[in-house]
C-alpha cells in the first residue's frame, strides 16, 4: 500500500465509521468504543501511510480521481511535510476520541450521534487538506468537511445560546477563510499549460507558473500571498483574526474537540502558511522571490500575535478560555519560526541557512509540542469540567487532593507550555530562540521580537500558574469541597486518565529526548518535495549530539537529559539536607492572625492575582500606570493660620 | 571508552567542588551581609556564622505543613536549591564551569526562572490568603524581571555571536563593534534592578514582612523554610557572581588563582552594594516595582535593538 | 463670657428643651438637654456652631439620681470650651436618640454604650457589637453598677465566633491581625480586596479589653487611679496620668501648683518626643526602611534614659497625683536633660533633611492614605492626622492646660491630608517639643509641686480635660463620687476616633500602603481597648483556654 493509498483508506474507515456510529447513536458507550475502533484502524493506516512516506524519503504524487474539464483531481501527495502533520493528527485524534468515551457521559441531554460521526467526518478531513494537491475543488470539499463538523460540535450544547453564537462566529470566519485562500489559487492559476500534471488548480500546475508571474506581476502575486496569509492567518488564529472566532470557539466545544481544535485543527493554518509559502515558489527561481519581505511580515505578527494572545490569557478566568487564548499565542510562536526562517533564508546568505533550518525545525517541532501539551490541557480542563462540573477558576480550588493524578498530568502540561527545562515546550522555544538571537543579520530587531516572545514565555508561566494554581493547588473551595463529598471522589475514570497520560508521557519524553523529535523533523525535511522549502532538506539544522543532545551550528547547546539529571540530583542533596535534622511534621491550618478562621471567601482567586500585571497589559492600563499618580484636591481650610503651612522642607 | 569515563568522572568531580564551595560559602556571606547592614544602622549585628546558626536550627525545628497537598511545597523547595546548585555547574565562578560545554545561555535564564518557580509553587500550594497574595506578587516580578536577564543574555550572544555562556554571558554585552552603547544601557538598566533579582530591599514586595508576612514563604517551617534560606542566601551569591560575568568581566586574563580571588573580590563588591542599597531604601508598592521594571524592560529592549545595529 | 453666649442661642432655638446648665469654670460648660430633643441639638451644635465631637459617655446612674445619664461631649475649640450635653434617661426605659446619623464621629461611642451599659441609641445606622467580646451573651452589661467588677456571665459561651459582613462582590477577604508585624497591638480588620486593591475592610477591635473604668470605679481611689490610667498605653501613658488628675482637679477645683505644672509639661513633651521618634521609625519600619528606624531609636534612647532619672522608668512614669505630681527635676537632671535636647535636636535635624530629600518615601507616602479635612470633620479626627489635613487643632493651645499657656510655640499644620502630611507634622513637631521643654526649663520658679488636700471631694461634679497626646486629644471624663472614687470616668483617646477614619483612609489603596495608612494613625490599640494584654501564652505544648487564663488571672487577684 502506498502513503497516498494509506491516506484515502484511513480517510475512508473514518467516513464508513462515521455513518456506523450514526447507526448505533442510541447506544451511548456502544457508540463510543466504535468511534475508538474506527480511529484506532484511521489512525494506524494513516501512520503507516505517514511512516512510509518518511522512510521511502521521496514519493511521488498520487492522482485517485480527475474531471480533466474543472481541473478538477484529487492528487495525493505525502512528502515529508504532509506525513509530519498526518502524523500529528493521528496521534492526537487517538487519546481525544478514547477521551471521549467516558466523557460525553456528562451530556446525558444531548445524544452522541451529534458528536462521534461528526467527529470522525472532520477528522477526514483534517487528513485530506494536509495531503491534497488541488489548491481549489478539493482544497474546498476537504475544508467544508473540517468547517462545517467543526461548526457542528462547536454548538454540540446548541440549547446555550453563546454556543450557537460562538459557532456561527467560527463558521463565518472559516468561510472568509476558504474564500481567501480560494480567491488566491485562483489569482495564481492559469491554463494548465507548462508541465506540471496538467491540472489548472494542482498545486505543481500552480507552482510552475509562479515565476514568470513574479517577474511580470509581482504585485498580483503579492495579493494573492496576501490572501493567503489573511486565509491561513484567520484559521491559526494570527493577529488580528484570532481574538474574533478562537476564544469563543475553543470553550463553547466538548473539551475533547476543544484538543482537536486547538492541538490539530489550528495547524492546518500553519500546514498552509509552511506550503503555499514555503513549497510553492521553485528552489531555482527563488531569488524572484521576496521571503525576506513575506518573512519579516510574518515575523511582526507572529510576534504581535504571541504577545497579545498570551497577554489576552492572563485575564481568563473560565478554563478553557484561557487555554483558547494561549492557543493563539502559542501559534503566534509558530508564526514566528516559519517568519524568521522565510527571513533567513531571503537573506540568501550560505552562513544564516542554517539558522534558518533551525527556526523552520522549531516551528515545525512547536507544531508537534503545541498539539500535545495544548491537548493535553484541554483534557484535564475536560476533566476538571467533568468532576467539578464548572469551568469558572475563581470557584475551583484545592483539586490536586481530589484528582492528583489528573493535577500531576496538568502540571506536566502547564509547565511545558510554559517552556520549563526537561518538558518538550522547552525544546521548541529553544531552538526558536537560537534562530532569533543568532538571526540577528537579518533585521537588526530581530533579537528585540526574540526578547518579547521570551517575555512572552514568562508570561505564559505566569499564566498557567494562574491556570494550575487557581484549579488545583491552595485550599479546596467551598464548591469543590461540596462537590467532592457529595461524589465522595472526583479523580476520572482511567480511560480518561489513559488519554491525558498517552499525552503526558509524550510531552517528557520529546522534552528528554529531543534527539527523537529533531530526527523526525529531519526526516520529513529531506522527505520534503521540490519547493523552495527543499532547501531545509539538503542540510541539518540540528546534529543530535549523542544521546539526546541538540546542537545547533556550533553556537548554543542544551543536553536536555544531563539538566534534568543535574537538577535532579541538586534537589536530592536538598532531600538530605532536609532529613538531617530529623524535623517532625504536623498538620496545620494556614495562617490567619489568629482571630477568624478558614472561610471560602479568603481564598485568593484567579480574579484576584496579578492585579498590577494585568492592568499594566492594556493599553490604557499601561498609560494610568505610567502617568503619576494625580493629586487629589486639596481641602483647604479657609481660616488655617500661616503657622507652618505651606513649607515643605524641614530643619530651617 | 577509558578516556571519556575519565571526563565524566572528572567532570562530575569538578561539580561537587563547586556546588561544595558554594554551599559553605553562602550562609558565610549572609552573615557578612548582615554584618554590614548592621553597621550602617548603628548596630553591633550577629555573629558571622549566624546564617550557619539560622539554617541548622531551622533544619531541626518541626515541618509544619499547612498546605493540602503537603509534599508539594517541600517538593518545590527540592527544585529551588536544586536548580541553584546546578546552576553552580554552569555558571563561571572565577573559572571555566564544569558543565559549560553542555549548557547554553538561554539555559541560564530558564534556570533563573525555574529556581524562582519553586518559590511560587511553594506559595501556590500552601494556598493560605497572604501566601498567594506574595505568589501574586512575585509572578508579577518575575515575568518582568526573568526576560530583563534575557535581553542582557541575548545582547551578549548577539554581539559575540555565540549563545554558549563562556561567550554571551561573560562580558558579551560590551563587545560591539562600535562603542558599547547597549552593553552600557543594559548595565545601567539590570543594576537598577538587580536587588529583586536577590530579594532585597527596596523591591523584595513579594515577601514584604510588615505587609503580607513574608507571603509566599510565610506557610514554610522548619527544614522547608531552612532550604528556602539556604536558596535565597545561595541566589545572593549565584546571581551577584553571574551580574559580575554578565557586566564585570575585566581583570581576569591572569588566569589561575589570581583570577579566582579577582572574581569573588568583585562578587563581593556586588553584594556589598545591594547589601548598602537595601540599608538606605525603603520598600516600593507592588505598582511602583512593576512600572519600574516595566519601563526598565523597555530600555532593555531599546538597548538590544541597538545591539542588533551593531552598538 | 462665650459659654454663655452659646447657651443664649441654644436656648432660642430649642426652648425648653434645654433644662439646665452649670459652666463650672471659663473652659468647661455642661448642659443638660430634653432627651427627645437630643439629636437636634447635637446636629445644631456640631453642624452649625462648628463644634468637634469628641466623645459620647454613657452611665448608669440609677444608684445616685435614679436614671440613666449620657453625655455627648463637645469641644469649641476656637472659643477653648469643653462641653457636656447630658440628658437624663428613665431608669426603666434607657433608650435616646442616637446621634449617629447627624455626627458621623459619635457611631462608636454611642455602639460602646449600647455594649457596656445598656443603653440603646435609637435609630444608630448600624448596630453593631463593637467591645463586648465574641462569647460574652446578650442583655448583660458590665457597666452597670449591679453588675459586680469581677463578674462574669454565666452563659458565656466560648464556641461563638463573630458575625462579620459579606464582603462584595469580586473580593478576597484578608484577615489582618490581631497577629500581624504591622500591628503591635491585637485588632483585626477584615480586609476586602479585590487584587490588591483594598475596597472596604471591617474593624473587629476591643480584643484586651481590659475593664479598666469599670475597675477604678468599683475599688481604686482618686490617687490610685493615676498609676492605673497611665498603664492604659505604653507609649502615652503620661497622657492618661495627666489627663485624669487633671479632670479630677478640674471637678473639685483644685489647683496644682505652677512648679508641678511646669514638670507635667516637660514630661508630657519628653514623652511626645520619644512617642514621635518611635513612629518614624515604626513608619520606616513599615516602608521596609531599616535602617532609619534603627537610628530613630538610637536617637531616642537617651530621651528614656533621663525619663528614668528622672522618674525612676524608661516609660510608665507615675508622675500625678490629684494636686501635683511626684516627681522633682532637680537642677542636675536639668542640666542633663538641655544637654540631651540639645543633641537630639542636631541629630534630628539630620533625620528631618534626610527624610525630607528622600524621593522614596515621598513615592510612598504621597497621595496615600487621605483624610481631608471633611473627613477630619465627620469623623472626629484628631492630632497629627487632622493637623495635616489642615484643620488646625491643638489643645496645648485652643484648651491650655499645664503650663502651657506660659510657653510659645507653632501648632505645625500641612495641608494634603496624606501620609506624607502626618510624617511631616510629626517631624516638625519634635522641634517644637524641643522648643518647649527649654522654656519650661527656663521658666520653671523653686516651690512646691503638690497642693495639699485636706477635705473628701464633692460627689457628683463633672470633669471634663482634654490632653495633646502625640496623637492626637486623649479626652478624660470624669464624675467625682463617693467613698473617695470616681462614680464614671470615661477614657478617650485619641485613637479611638482615628481608628474610625482608618475605613475611609484605606479605601481604594493597595495593600501596601494600607499598612502605612493604618500606620500613620499612630494607632495604639490598648489605649482604645483600656484593659491588660493578655496573650494566648503558649507554652511547652499546651495552650491556654480562655477559661484557664481567667482562672489564673483570679488565682492572682486573690493573692
Amino acid at each position: 500500500m502506498s502513503p497516498g493509498q494509506g491516506v484515502i483508506a484511513s480517510l475512508l474507515t473514518c467516513l464508513i465509521g462515521a455513518v456506523l456510529c450514526g447507526l448505533t447513536a442510541s447506544r451511548r458507550r456502544l457508540t463510543g468504543w466504535l468511534a475508538l475502533a474506527v480511529t484506532a484502524l484511521s489512525s494506524g493506516l494513516a501512520l503507516y501511510a505517514a511512516g512510509k512516506a518518511l522512510a521511502l524519503g521521496s514519493i511521488e504524487p498520487e492522482m485517485f480521481l480527475k474531471v480533466e474539464s474543472l481541473g478538477f483531481a484529487l492528487t495525493l501527495h505525502i512528502d515529508g511535510l504532509s506525513a509530519f502533520f498526518i502524523l500529528l493528527i493521528a496521534s492526537i485524534a487517538l487519546p481525544a476520541v478514547f477521551y471521549s468515551i467516558d466523557y460525553m457521559e456528562t451530556y446525558p441531554e444531548y445524544g452522541v450521534g451529534r458528536y462521534y460521526p461528526v467527529l470522525l467526518v472532520f477528522v477526514a478531513a483534517l487528513y485530506g487538506l494536509v495531503s491534497t494537491t488541488d489548491m481549489m475543488w478539493f482544497f474546498f470539499i476537504f475544508w467544508q468537511m473540517m468547517t462545517i463538523p467543526g461548526f457542528l460540535l462547536i454548538r454540540f450544547e446548541h440549547r446555550r445560546a453563546e454556543n450557537r453564537r460562538a459557532a456561527l462566529k467560527f463558521l463565518v470566519m472559516m468561510e472568509i477563510a476558504c474564500l481567501a485562500t480560494m480567491i488566491g489559487a485562483e489569482m495564481l492559476a492559469g491554463a494548465p499549460a507548462d508541465g506540471g500534471t496538467g491540472l489548472k488548480y494542482d498545486f505543481a500546475s500552480v507552482s510552475s507558473r509562479l515565476p514568470g508571474l513574479l517577474e511580470q506581476r509581482p504585485v498580483w502575486v503579492a495579493v494573492a500571498f496576501g490572501l493567503f496569509l489573511t486565509g491561513f492567518g484567520i484559521k491559526l488564529g494570527m493577529w488580528p483574526f484570532g481574538r474574533v472566532w478562537l476564544p469563543d470557539a475553543h470553550p463553547a466545544a466538548p473539551s475533547p474537540m476543544s484538543a482537536m481544535l486547538s492541538g490539530v485543527m489550528l495547524k492546518t493554518g500553519v500546514y498552509g502558511i509552511m506550503r503555499y509559502f514555503l513549497w510553492l515558489v521553485p528552489l531555482e527561481r527563488r531569488a524572484a522571490y521576496p521571503a525576506w519581505e513575506w518573512g519579516a511580515v510574518m515575523t511582526v505578527l507572529g510576534t504581535i500575535t504571541l504577545l497579545t494572545g498570551t497577554a489576552g490569557a492572563l485575564k481568563q478566568e473560565q478554563t478553557k478560555r484561557l487555554l483558547a487564548f494561549h492557543s493563539i499565542g502559542q501559534l503566534g510562536y509558530i508564526l514566528f519560526g516559519v517568519g524568521m526562517a522565510m527571513m533567513l533564508l531571503g537573506m540568501d546568505d550560505p552562513r544564516l541557512e542554517p539558522l534558518a533550518v533551525t527556526a523552520f525545525a522549531g516551528a515545525l517541532l512547536h507544531t508537534l509540542h503545541h498539539a500535545t501539551f495544548k491537548s493535553l490541557l484541554f483534557l484535564n480542563a475536560g476533566s476538571v469540567l467533568w468532576s467539578a462540573g464548572t469551568q469558572d477558576l475563581n470557584r475551583l480550588g484545592g483539586l490536586a487532593r481530589w484528582m492528583p493524578w489528573t493535577a500531576v498530568a496538568a502540571l506536566i502540561a502547564s509547565f511545558s507550555i510554559s517552556g520549563v527545562p526537561g518538558l518538550n515546550g522547552f525544546i521548541s522555544k529553544w531552538a526558536l530562540y537560537v534562530a532569533g538571537v543568532e538571526g540577528w543579520p537579518a533585521a537588526s530587531w530581530l533579537p528585540v521580537c526574540t526578547a518579547i516572545a521570551i517575555l512572552t514565555s514568562a508570561l505564559t508561566l505566569a499564566s498557567f500558574l494562574k491556570f494550575f494554581g487557581a484549579a488545583f493547588l491552595g485550599r479546596s473551595s467551598a464548591w469543590v469541597g461540596q462537590r467532592g463529598r457529595e461524589r465522595g471522589r472526583l479523580e476520572v475514570t482511567w480511560r480518561m486518565q489513559t488519554a491525558q497520560w498517552v499525552l503526558a508521557v509524550i510531552c517528557v519524553v520529546a522534552g528528554l529526548l529531543p534527539a527523537v523529535t529533531f530526527g523526525l523533523v529531519q526526516l520529513a525535511l529531506k522527505a520534503g518535495h521540490d519547493g523552495l522549502g527543499a532547501v531545509f532538506g539538503t542540510m541539518s539544522p540540528a546534529t543530535p549530539a549523542f544521546l539526546a543532545g541538540v546542537r545547533t551550528v556550533g553556537h548554543g547547546v542544551v543536553i536536555a537529559v544531563l539538566v534534568v539529571l543535574g537538577i535532579g540530583a541538586g534537589m536530592a542533596v536538598a532531600w538530605l539536607l532536609s532529613r538531617l535534622g530529623g524535623a517532625p511534621r504536623r498538620r496545620v491550618a494556614p495562617w490567619l492572625c489568629g482571630y477568624v478562621t478558614h472561610e471560602d471567601a479568603m481564598r485568593v482567586t484567579a480574579h484576584g492575582l496579578y492585579g498590577h500585571l494585568k492592568s499594566g497589559l492594556s493599553p490604557r492600563g499601561w498609560a494610568r500606570m505610567m502617568r503619576p499618580p494625580a493629586p487629589r484636591p486639596r481641602d483647604r481650610r479657609a481660616d488655617a493660620p500661616a503657622a507652618g503651612a505651606g513649607s515643605k522642607e524641614f530643619g530651617s | 571508552m577509558g578516556g571519556e569515563l575519565k571526563t565524566i568522572a572528572g567532570t562530575a568531580a569538578a561539580c561537587v567542588a563547586q556546588v561544595l564551595w558554594v554551599l559553605l560559602l553562602a550562609p558565610l556571606v549572609e552573615g557578612l551581609v548582615r554584618k554590614l547592614t548592621a553597621r550602617i544602622q548603628s548596630r553591633q549585628g550577629p555573629p558571622i556564622w549566624q546564617g550557619w546558626f539560622d539554617l541548622l536550627k531551622l533544619l531541626g525545628k518541626e515541618d509544619l505543613e499547612a498546605a493540602e497537598v503537603p509534599w508539594l511545597p517541600r517538593a518545590a523547595a527540592f527544585l529551588s536549591l536544586g536548580t541553584l546548585l546546578f546552576m553552580a555547574c554552569v555558571l563561571p565562578l572565577g573559572a571555566a564551569p564544569p558543565l559549560g560545554e553542555q549548557t547554553d545561555a538561554i539555559l541560564l535564564v530558564h534556570l533563573v526562572t525555574l529556581a524562582g518557580l519553586g518559590a511560587l509553587m511553594a506559595g501556590f500550594g500552601a494556598g493560605g490568603t497572604y501566601s498567594l497574595i506574595g505568589s501574586s506578587r512575585e509572578v508579577m516580578v518575575m515575568v518582568l524581571l526573568e526576560p530583563l536577564l534575557a535581553v542582557a543574555v541575548v545582547a551578549g550572544a548577539v554581539h559575540r555571536n555565540s549563545l554558549a555562556v563562556a561567550e554571551a554571558a561573560r562580558g558579551g554585552v560590551f563587545a560591539a563593534e562600535g562603542f558599547p552603547w547597549s552593553g552600557l544601557v543594559l548595565l545601567v538598566v539590570i543594576l537598577l534592578a538587580f536587588p529583586a533579582f536577590v530579594q532585597r530591599v527596596p523591591f523584595d514586595v513579594a515577601e514584604a514582612e510588615t505587609e503580607i508576612m513574608e507571603g509566599w514563604l510565610m506557610e514554610c517551617s522548619g527544614p522547608t523554610l531552612a532550604l528556602f534560606k539556604y536558596t535565597a542566601m545561595l541566589k545572593l551569591v549565584l546571581y551577584s557572581a553571574l551580574f559580575v560575568n554578565l557586566f564585570l568581566p575585566w581583570g581576569e586574563g591572569v588566569g589561575g588563582v589570581g583570577a579566582w580571588l579577582w572574581f569573588w573580590v568583585k562578587t563581593g563588591a556586588v553584594i556589598a552594594l545591594v547589601a548598602t542599597v537595601a540599608a538606605a531604601h525603603a520598600r516600593y508598592r507592588t505598582d511602583q516595582a512593576v512600572r519600574w521594571f516595566g519601563m526598565m524592560l523597555a530600555a532593555a529592549l531599546g538597548a538590544l535593538w541597538l545591539a542588533g545595529l551593531g552598538y | 463670657m462665650k459659654a454663655r453666649e452659646k447657651e443664649r442661642t441654644l436656648r432660642e432655638r430649642f426652648g425648653a428643651a434645654i433644662r439646665r446648665t452649670d459652666v463650672t469654670s471659663p473652659g468647661r460648660w455642661c448642659l443638660y438637654v430634653a432627651p427627645e430633643a437630643i439629636r437636634e441639638v447635637c446636629r445644631f451644635v456640631f453642624r452649625e456652631m462648628d463644634a468637634r465631637y469628641v466623645i459620647s459617655v454613657g452611665m448608669d446612674d440609677r444608684p445616685y439620681s435614679g436614671r440613666f445619664l449620657v453625655s455627648h461631649n463637645f469641644a469649641f475649640d476656637r472659643d477653648g470650651i469643653l462641653a457636656a450635653f447630658l440628658a437624663e434617661l428613665p431608669p426603666d426605659r434607657p433608650e435616646i436618640p442616637s446621634i449617629a446619623g447627624e455626627v458621623p464621629a459619635a457611631g462608636w461611642a454611642e455602639r460602646e454604650f449600647r455594649d457596656l451599659v445598656g443603653i440603646e441609641p435609637k435609630g444608630h445606622p448600624y448596630p453593631k457589637r463593637l467591645v463586648l467580646p465574641d462569647g460574652w451573651p446578650d442583655g448583660v452589661h458590665p457597666l452597670r453598677k449591679d453588675h459586680a467588677w469581677n463578674e462574669v456571665p454565666e452563659d458565656w459561651d466560648d464556641e461563638v465566633t463573630f458575625r462579620f459582613d459579606d464582603p462584595p462582590e469580586g473580593c478576597t477577604v484578608v484577615p489582618f491581625g490581631p497577629f500581624h508585624p504591622t500591628l503591635d497591638e491585637p485588632a483585626h480588620f477584615r480586609l476586602y480586596v479585590e487584587g490588591e486593591t483594598v475596597r472596604g475592610c471591617e474593624y473587629r477591635g476591643f480584643m484586651v479589653h481590659r475593664g479598666i473604668e469599670k475597675l477604678a470605679e468599683s475599688v481604686m481611689s482618686y490617687n490610685d487611679i493615676p498609676m492605673l490610667a497611665e498603664r492604659i498605653c505604653g507609649i502615652c501613658g503620661c497622657v492618661h496620668n495627666v489627663a485624669y488628675a487633671q479632670a479630677v482637679e478640674s471637678a473639685a477645683g483644685i489647683q496644682p501648683p505652677p512648679r508641678a505644672e511646669y514638670i507635667r509639661t516637660v514630661m508630657l513633651e519628653l514623652e511626645r518626643l520619644h512617642s514621635h521618634l518611635l513612629w518614624v521609625g515604626l513608619a520606616c519600619h513599615i516602608l521596609g526602611f531599616d535602617t532609619l528606624f534603627m537610628q530613630a531609636f538610637r536617637i531616642r534612647e537617651p530621651l528614656m534614659w533621663i525619663a528614668e532619672k528622672i522618674s525612676g522608668n524608661r516609660k510608665t512614669y507615675s508622675l500625678c497625683l490629684v494636686g501635683g505630681v511626684r516627681w522633682e527635676i532637680t537642677p542636675p537632671l536639668a542640666a542633663e536633660l538641655r544637654g540631651i535636647l540639645d543633641r537630639l535636636e542636631k541629630e534630628w535635624n539630620e533625620v528631618a533633611q534626610a527624610v525630607g530629600r528622600d524621593r522614596n518615601i515621598q513615592r510612598r507616602t504621597r497621595g496615600v492614605g487621605m483624610a481631608d479635612a471633611r473627613l477630619v470633620k465627620e469623623l472626629g479626627l484628631l492630632g497629627p492626622v487632622a493637623r495635616a489635613a489642615g484643620v488646625d487643632i491643638d489643645c496645648r493651645r485652643d484648651h491650655p492646660y499645664a503650663a502651657y499657656d506660659r510657653v510659645e510655640f507653632d501648632v505645625v499644620v500641612e495641608l494634603d491630608g496624606d501620609v506624607w502630611s502626618r510624617v511631616l507634622v510629626r517631624v516638625r513637631e519634635v522641634f517644637e517639643s524641643i522648643r518647649i521643654i527649654r522654656q519650661c526649663l527656663e521658666k520653671m520658679e523653686p516651690g512646691p509641686i503638690q497642693t495639699p488636700i485636706d477635705e473628701e471631694l464633692l460627689p457628683g461634679r463633672i470633669g471634663l480635660s482634654s490632653v495633646e497626646a502625640p496623637r492626637g486629644e486623649s479626652h478624660h471624663f470624669v464624675v467625682t463620687g463617693e467613698n473617695n472614687r470616681p462614680r464614671r470616668w470615661r477614657v478617650r483617646a485619641p485613637t479611638y476616633q482615628n481608628l474610625q477614619g482608618v475605613p475611609a483612609m484605606i479605601r481604594d489603596q493597595t495593600l501596601a500602603d494600607m499598612t502605612i495608612a493604618l500606620g500613620s494613625i499612630d494607632p495604639c490599640f490598648s489605649c482604645t481597648d483600656r484593659l491588660e494584654t493578655v496573650d494566648l501564652r503558649t507554652g511547652l505544648v499546651k495552650v491556654w483556654s480562655q477559661a484557664e487564663l481567667e482562672q489564673l488571672v483570679r488565682a492572682r487577684k486573690s493573692h
